[in-house]
């Protein structure tokens, strides 16, 4: 056999060897200079068909060999630069050496007209009907398919790789950040195209002088009028559950409207979709401390840490119109409103366990609570963004009718609690950027004003001692009100110096508070009125100076601002006052070093100082639920804080391995110290008073991911700990208090064949609790889920969720297991989705939690939502 | 002691083979744009288009998405007035972080060596491939887009190619890394029409163009194909590990996109 091989491989050998010339040779120009990368190609003589070819390497040589039995070939040099030459050559092995003589080549210059996509400048235009699908039937649908485009399963659009800036409807802004309202429910056939705008940069004024590498999307629709949209309706039972979304929108050149209505009584909270998305948005939330605040509350059952689907008894209704007109002069007026009307029941039981430095008191409470919910939002803004001119400017409204009433059965008496906790604000932002020479100047100012009319009744009377001279009565109310006046304004502007970026802005805050309270007894002995009168004056003027500095791998950041903050306090009929003022300097720096492609290591330091809001601060009396009466008669609270962090980072995609490492490190000076002091019915009561003392905590966590290519697998791994030392006052003594929480967490999700796949998660958390260096009993809390998805084929989707959860709680161990089943089928050729839905198989009826707080152990059982089949038709309108 | 002093030589070496390769620079003298029109889905007929850039130098030839190459070009530009304007730095901050686009790569060539830089997850990184194809000319000729084309074949990366080029433009390149023809490719195909670049214009443009070797890490073809190849299959939970928020079924959105990205342009190495 190898014989016969050698043999072949010998004919072949000598056959070629047979009839192969080779040609040498080596190109030069007049001056004698090598010329590289020319086509040297030897042809037929009758045709120009190429009998092979060689490509001159640096020194001018090449090397030709070819097959043929003519006796004559034609040799063709052609280089860029040099004149073509062609010679006819005898076919014999030998070496030639040409000299190529220099000229100007013109090359034939082509342009071939073909756009599927077309551009204009930094324009995209991808024509939908090219891209859509059949079985495509939302914009978002169609998206999907666009090159460059992606749309993530929670609506985020993405071009390449990274988030988009603005979604435009034929150029209007109407949703901002909540665009998926329309992205998922404009059907494609309403659009003509779709422009990518790249380098988007939605304030006009900074076109030129701020970059942007994030692009927007404009929806071009096909007519001038179109209506549309799409309807989803479900129900089931048991009870009869309904699930309703109807989502009609309108758009004309002139103007926009979208419409949604979506109400359910299955658990599902849609309120979440009002929310605030974009980070910028919550930042301003919170600089303009407009949250709404509840001062008083009916005892709450802390609500299970899983999925709201399983325990929320609601009934929910909301309805959310955006409307936009476009006015003269590039101007533009929005209006956002929304309404949302809510009735949610919670009942269950607690068991609380107050800890006090000698003693346990105990307290059990069955508790049935009906939380109702109204609340009116709207959001005027009228908006001017044209290449001279920036302005925004909102006026904003929010109303809140919400009440609660809440039945209490303890051991001995039933008690009712009705809690009407209303709030409304008014508020105007303002926005503007203009030019003051060269530098363009950017001002910000918001001015609100809101009130928290609330109140709340008990029957019967609470702190007897206190209220009623120790006789039992019917019935206590509080009642409160709190005024504020709020205003921020700032001015800035960015400058840049080589490697540096320079950024400074002064601004000044004013806030004017009037709080009211007074509790009423029903009882004939009244004692003098327990009345709060608070006038609070407090401003800031601060002037901060942001620097950045970026050069090769590091990038360093400073910030370092100057507050003059001033306090003024001032309860006249209880002749209380404070009035103070500080001067704060509140650096951070942090350092990003990157060490090399994987590796990444970044530490900040910062100094902060806190100041106390006027809930921490009231010299009389409230009663905030009806076993809770505090008084805060002490100075301000004054906290600073200093806070380290590091962290590490690596990630090795070749390896798929990654990992992280982080550590902060916390340590707060405080000047009071709160005082619980715990009644025998296990009602409490806060003071506050003056003494220093400090707070540290420690928290580490890590993470490490791997991918096993081999098994389609991925395994996750987390690991936090966390320790806290601090002081607490209980039952007059100052106790040393310490809180560690350890938390493991592995993930393994698999695909084990194409059209299944499961995964896995088990979290364990051990949470330890020191009184005064006397450990109390360890919790121990197991979550583990296991999920199965199967695709029998492309329009049907199986899923089975089950999870398993195990409480070690201080009185009895706990274990629930959960089951959920659903199925989807899609009807391609009409668009219809249907879904089954059997959530809570095994019908669990309750669930046990455990709250651990700095002096107490809350056990709480909570009524959960009963098994139920729910049935889901979605289609377009 | 002899193993130990031999794997500090082998990673003395590695050191120095990686950080050998300078900055390359060379300026163009004609630019041919290329419609790639591909099939990421091998079961789903659409196609997508992408324009593609071969900008061709004295020394070299840099191949890649004019989307890219537009970004490049902005990066220096920002790079050249960033003492101008503090907020021009923060974007070229800001751009420094390599967009991630259909087809990422940087291909330098010449008549020795081809250079690949491509990205992923926001990593960089460098492999040499193939430096020669075999090409076999086929005495077949066609007139594509106003030149006189000749027909050759040859396999690369698990596919079988047919490619079309003229010696009436006698610069030995093509697009992605086909190069070593007598001539430049007009048009190429893969058997299966998943992958067709056919030019569409070539013009004469003046463009400096640099590649440094430095700027990814420096990996074997095979050892960037494998965990390019992961990353794909699984690249929902390397984006978690990265840090990104994904909501919503992993498995659904994952299922999709191995669909979307299951017809590379090379299958083997």
């Amino acid at each position: 056999m190898r014989q016969v091989l050698l043999l072949n491989v010998f004919f072949l050998f000598s056959i070629t060897c047979f009839s192969q010339t080779t040609i040498d040779g080596a190109l030069k120009t007049k001056e004698g200079n090598s010329v590289s990368g020319a086509s040297v190609t030897i042809t037929k003589l009758q045709t120009d068909d190429i009998l092979d070819y060689g490509i001159s390497s640096k020194d001018g040589s090449f090397s030709i060999s070819i097959e043929s039995q003519s006796n004559q070939v034609r040799l063709n040099i052609r280089a860029m630069g040099y004149k073509t030459l062609v010679q006819i050559i005898a076919n014999k092995t030998q070496t030639l050496d040409f000299v190529l003589e220099e000229e100007a080549t013109q090359l034939k210059e082509v342009i071939v007209k073909s756009d599927p996509i077309t551009r204009r400048g930094d324009t995209l235009n991808y024509a939908v009907s090219a891209f859509a699908k059949k079985e495509d039937r939302t914009l978002a649908d169609a998206l999907k398919n666009m090159p460059g485009i992606e749309v993530l399963s929670d609506g985020k659009i993405l071009y390449q790789g990274k988030p988009i800036n603005k979604f435009y409807i034929e150029n209007l802004d109407l949703l901002e950040g909540k665009y998926n309202l329309a992205n998922s429910n404009l059907p494609h056939k309403e659009v003509s195209r779709v422009q990518v705008l790249e380098n988007h940069q939605p304030t006009k004024i900074l076109d030129s002088l701020v970059y942007s590498d994030k692009a927007a999307i404009n929806i071009k629709l096909k007519n001038s009028y179109t209506f549309t949209g799409q309807a989803e309706v479900g129900s089931g039972l048991s009870p009869l559950l309904w699930d309703v979304n109807l989502t009609p929108m309108l758009f004309t050149k002139k103007q926009q409207m979208l419409t949604s209505y979506q109400a359910n009584n299955t658990g599902n909270d849609v309120s979440q979709q009002l929310k605030t998305l974009t980070i910028e948005d919550l930042m301003n939330q919170f600089e303009n401390n407009s949250e709404k605040q509840d001062w008083l509350a009916t005892q709450q059952l802390s609500a299970p840490r899983f999925s709201e689907k399983r325990w929320l008894d609601n009934n929910i209704h909301l309805l959310s119109a955006n409307y936009l007109q476009k006015l003269k002069k590039d101007y533009e007026l929005r209006l956002n409103v929304s309404y949302l009307n809510d009735y949610q029941q919670q009942e269950g039981s607690t068991n609380t366990q107050f800890f006090t430095a000698n003693d346990t008191i105990a307290l059990a409470e069955n508790k049935y609570n009906q939380l109702y919910t109204n609340t009116l939002e709207a959001d005027l803004t009228l908006h001017r963004n044209t290449k001279k001119n920036f302005l925004k400017n909102s006026l904003q409204f929010q109303g809140s009718w919400d009440s609660q009433r809440g039945s209490i059965q303890t051991d001995n008496t039933p008690l009712t609690q009705n809690l009407s906790n209303r709030y409304f604000k008014l508020s105007n932002k303002l926005k503007t950027i203009f030019p003051i020479g060269e530098q363009l100047m950017t001002l910000n100012s918001y001015v609100g004003f809101n009130k928290t009319p609330q109140s709340l009744t008990v029957n019967p009377g609470q702190f007897e001692d206190l209220l009623n001279d120790g006789e039992v009565y019917d019935e206590v109310t509080q009642d409160i009100d709190l005024n504020t006046f709020y205003t921020n304004n700032a001015l800035g502007f960015t400058k840049g110096w080589q490697s540096f970026s320079f950024n400074p802005k002064v601004g000044l805050q004013f806030e004017k508070q009037k709080l009211e309270s007074r509790i009423f007894t029903n009882a004939s002995s009244i004692q003098d009125n327990i009345d709060n009168n608070l006038d609070w004056t407090r401003s800031k003027a601060y002037f901060k100076l942001k620097t950045q500095y970026k050069k090769n791998n590091w990038r360093l950041e400073a910030i370092t601002p100057v507050h003059l903050h001033s306090y003024q306090l001032n309860d006249k009929p209880l002749q209380k006052e404070q009035d103070f003022n500080r001067l704060t300097f509140e650096p951070r720096l942090s350092i990003n070093y990157d060490l090399s492609s994987y590796w990444r290591v970044r530490a900040a330091t910062n100094l902060s100082n806190q100041f106390g809001t006027i809930n921490q601060v009231y010299y009389n009396y409230i009663l905030k639920n009806y076993r809770n009466i505090q008084r805060i008669d002490a100075p301000l609270p004054e906290m600073q804080s200093l806070n380290y962090s590091a962290s590490f980072r690596y990630r090795n995609p070749i390896k798929s391995l990654f990992f992280t490492l982080s550590y902060t490190n916390t340590t707060t000076e405080n000047n009071l110290l709160y005082s619980n002091q715990i009644l025998e019915n296990g009602a409490s009561e806060l003071r506050a008073i003056e003494e220093d003392n400090k707070r540290h905590s420690h928290n580490l966590s890590t993470r490490a991911s791997k991918y096993f290519r081999n098994f389609d697998t991925n395994i996750t791994l987390n690991v936090n700990y966390s320790l806290q030392d601090f002081q607490q006052v209980l039952n007059s003594e100052i106790t040393d208090i310490s809180n560690q929480n350890w938390r493991l967490k592995g993930k393994v999700d698999t695909d084990i064949t194409d059209w299944l796949s499961v995964n896995f998660e088990s979290i364990f958390q051990f949470s330890k609790n020191k009184i005064q260096s006397q450990n109390n009993q360890n919790i121990t809390q197991q979550f583990h889920k296991f999920n199965i998805n199967i695709y029998p084929k492309e329009n049907q989707y199986l899923g089975l969720k089950t999870e398993y959860i195990k409480n070690n709680l201080f009185s009895k161990n706990s274990d629930n297991f959960f089951a959920d089943l659903i199925y989807r089928y899609t009807w391609q050729k009409k668009n219809i989705d249907f879904e089954l839905q059997w959530n809570n198989i095994f019908d669990i009826k309750n669930y046990k939690t455990v709250n651990i707080n700095n002096y107490s152990y809350i056990e709480t059982n909570y009524n959960l939502r009963p098994s139920q089949i729910l049935f889901k038709v979605r289609f377009s309108l | 002691m002899s193993k130990i002093l031999f794997a500090f030589a082998v990673i003395i070496s590695i050191n120095q083979n990686m950080y050998s390769q300078e900055l390359i620079t060379d300026t163009s003298n004609y630019e041919v744009i290329y419609d790639l029109k591909y099939q990421r889905d091998s079961t789903d007929t659409d196609s997508q288009h992408e324009k593609m850039s071969l900008l061709i130098g004295d020394d070299y030839s840099l191949f890649e998405s004019v989307n890219n190459q537009y970004n490049d070009s902005l990066l220096i530009a920002l790079a050249e007035n960033k003492e101008n304007m503090s907020m021009k730095m923060l974007g070229s901050k800001m751009i420094s972080q390599k967009k991630s686009s259909h087809f990422g790569f940087r291909i330098l060539k010449n008549a020795k060596e081809t250079l690949v830089q491509n990205s992923f997850n926001s990593n960089d990184f460098n492999y040499k491939d193939k430096d020669e194809l075999d090409w076999k000319i086929m005495g077949k000729n066609q007139v594509i887009n106003s030149y006189k084309c000749t027909l050759a074949k040859t396999r690369f990366a698990g596919r079988n190619y047919k490619a079309w080029f003229t010696n009436e433009i006698p610069i030995s390149d093509g697009p992605y890394k086909f190069k070593g023809l007598p001539g430049l490719i007009i048009k190429i195909e893969d058997a299966q029409g998943h992958y067709v670049f056919e030019l569409e214009s070539f013009q004469k443009k003046k463009s400096s163009f640099e590649f440094d070797p430095q700027k990814g890490t420096e990996v074997s073809k095979k050892e960037y194909l494998e965990s390019h190849n992961a990353y794909k299959k699984n690249f929902v939970s390397e984006l978690r590990n990265s840090g990104i928020k994904v909501k919503g079924s992993q498995r659904r959105i994952q299922k999709k996109a191995q669909r979307l990205r299951n017809n590379e342009i090379e299958i083997s190495f």
